[in-house]
């Protein structure tokens, strides 16, 4: 969907519209540009591809932080995002408390970095695998602290309920929305001057073999 | 160990403690943490209750020492467990606080292990651990899965209700009507599994059929003025009134046509039939009651000919109309073909021919097959019965269809 088009517009208006219903149960989201402006990294093997993560058909195109108390309120809110009648939605529980994302510096565009791998141990909240990643994760962060202006990790795949539409009624599956090989078990907001900047930040995000998929954060309010 | 006190402690296990896990699971507001305290309950019991004797109340009993359990920051390490039951076997009797159980505890773990986020077979499998109190090695016998996939599927769904925080309550009651469907869905699942084993040499497997009907009565006292729920009682009683009759000596399957009438269960009928016009009166008509309509019709009928099928076609077509159903818009045909005659149902069941759900079951052309049957085809029936036999799990009913084929003289 092209900036600037009235079907845009048109989709703008029905997210500012939801924006309203869920009012203060939105901590955080973003709206993503275009799957052929991304770029697949995978540190393990210094590769660098052009395009989405492509393991399942569907591509992200954006995402919500909901404030819940429990996932039938989630799932609420959820089955009500604007996404048409083929989208689809996962809804997954965080771990930890969600710090809201800062805002970029002037002169910055700000990126979303997507980790996707095998599910380990490490995926475990608490588990001492898990405790080792959140380590190099900190790491990572105070190395580059500049260009982090957010993120989460996020609880297994499992922990997953996939929300579609069918006839107009919002259809729950227990899962994430693709069995995938590889899944994603967090994310990060990355601030960078270009494109460059940003691949060269995301590379170094402790991943172990699997893979960053970097896209652009569209800004709507310009 | 005495005889008496065993058989209480196994009658604690699947009766007391779901109603303990179900309170427990109020107070903890951790339906994980309330299973493991209540399953070390139990093991205290095994140990505590063939020296005191089987406690006057033996629910309250293991609220209690369960809740003492979770209370005491307990950990699953055998030689804590040894403590505890020292520290209970030396306690002096005392009047023991009781947790009120709550009737709704029951209601809202219903809706809790029936969660639409939860997958049917996980959902099944913490329906029959957490409200039927089964343990896992007969929860897989009865899912005919191995013990360690019914294992990691509780243990997979405990970890997604504490992490997803699928709540523990009754849904507000703008959300009943999409919940409730999955509810009966499941406690039917629970019947099922009963009445018609996928595989297996059984034709019924009485244990679930008792706890499916369990678990409707449960739903009904909890939600009296639910048509559906009274719909799905009236169903699985009114099934389960046949149960005698569903197989003979050997186990294998009798079909309905043959089933002696004489030995139907006329309590199970009547209490069928009581639950069925109490829905009906209540004026919303759904699902589960047109099922229990086409069954009631069944169990009225004093022989397979005097059957009203009229009324059972009628009841198909209500369905249908809600559904949209290939599974019902077959049931309707093999209707059909009883009340207007085989000739008037085959362009009914070819037509379902090309549906995509329908092709992979043995139920279509197993109708075929009969209907071709009737009509004097043999040729095309016995290619029917082939397509059916390939297509049917091994079992009763792919016994009954051979044997069908083996009458026409096939090879």
């Amino acid at each position: 969907m092209t900036p600037g088009t009235p079907e845009f517009d048109a989709e703008l208006e029905r997210f500012a519209r939801f924006d309203e219903f869920a009012a203060d149960a939105v901590a955080g989201g973003e709206a993503l540009g275009l799957p052929a402006e991304g770029v697949v990294i995978r540190p393990s093997t210094g590769s660098v591809t052009d395009g989405p993560f492509t393991e399942s058909a569907e591509i992200l195109g954006g995402y919500y932080v909901f404030e819940a108390d429990d996932l039938d309120r989630a799932l609420e809110l959820t089955a009500a995002i604007p996404v048409g009648d083929d989208g689809v939605c996962e809804v997954r529980p965080l771990v930890g408390e969600w710090t809201p994302t800062a805002d970029a510096p002037a002169g910055q565009q700000r990126f979303l970095a997507l980790l996707h791998g095998v599910p380990t141990e490490a995926d475990v909240p608490h588990s001492p695998a898990w405790d080792a990643a959140v380590d190099e994760h900190g790491r990572f962060e105070a190395s580059y602290g500049r260009h982090v202006l957010g993120g989460a990790a996020l609880h297994p795949a499992e922990t997953a309920t996939t929300v579609r539409r069918r006839d107009g009624a919002p259809q729950l599956t227990d899962g994430p929305f693709a069995e995938t090989a590889e899944v994603v078990g967090g994310f990060y907001v990355l601030a960078a001057r270009d494109r460059d900047e940003a691949i060269r930040v995301a590379s170094a995000i402790p991943m172990g073999d699997g893979a960053i998929e970097l896209r652009p954060i569209v800004d709507l309010e310009a | 160990m005495a005889s008496d006190v065993r058989a209480a402690i196994a009658h604690a296990a699947r009766h007391e403690a779901p109603r303990a896990l179900a309170t427990l699971t109020r107070v903890l507001g951790d339906v994980g943490a309330a299973e493991d305290a209540v399953q070390d309950a139990l093991a205290i019991a095994l140990r505590v209750w063939p020296e005191r004797g089987v406690p006057d109340e033996p629910a309250a009993w293991l609220t209690t020492t369960a809740r003492n359990r979770a209370r005491d920051g307990w950990r699953r390490e055998s030689r804590r467990l040894d403590k505890e039951v020292t520290a209970v076997r030396d306690r002096p009797p005392e009047p023991e606080v009781v947790l009120h159980p709550v009737a709704d505890d029951q209601l809202r773990l219903l809706f809790t292990c029936a969660h639409p986020a939860i997958g049917p077979d996980a959902q099944l499998a913490l329906m029959l651990r957490l409200v039927c109190g089964l343990r896992t090695d007969q929860i897989a016998r009865s899912c005919l899965v191995p013990v360690a996939t019914v294992s990691q599927r509780l243990v997979r769904a405990k970890r997604k209700i504490r992490d997803a925080r699928v709540p523990f309550r009754v849904p507000d009651a703008d959300q009943l009507p999409a919940r409730l469907p999955v509810v009966l869905a499941a406690i039917e699942q629970v019947f099922t599994r009963g009445y018609a084993p996928v595989t297996g040499g059984e034709v019924v497997d009485v244990h679930l059929c008792d706890e499916g009907r369990r678990l409707a009565r449960l739903l009904v006292e909890l939600r009296p003025d639910e048509p559906e729920a009274l719909g799905l009682l009236a169903l699985v009683t009114l099934q389960d009134s046949r149960r005698a009759t569903r197989a003979d000596t050997e186990g294998r399957l009798v079909p309905l046509s043959d089933q002696d009438r004489s030995r139907w269960d006329r309590d199970a009928i009547a209490e069928g039939l009581t639950a069925l016009d109490r829905a009906v009166s209540l004026g919303r008509p759904g699902p589960y009651q047109l099922q229990a309509i086409v069954a009631s019709e069944h169990a009225r009928a004093p022989s397979f000919a005097a059957t009203r099928w009229d009324r059972i076609v009628a009841a198909y077509d209500a369905l249908l109309a809600a559904t949209g159903s290939p599974v019902v818009a077959l049931n309707r045909a093999v209707a059909v073909s009883y009340g207007d005659g085989a000739a008037a149902a085959l362009p009914l069941l070819d037509r379902l021919l090309d549906d995509r759900s329908l092709a992979t079951s043995h139920r279509l052309a197993a109708a075929r097959a009969d209907v071709l049957e009737r009509l004097g085809d043999a040729a095309g029936a016995v290619a029917a019965y082939d397509t059916a036999i390939l297509a049917a799990p091994a079992g009763p009913e792919r016994a009954h269809l051979e044997e069908r084929r083996r009458r026409l003289g096939g090879r």
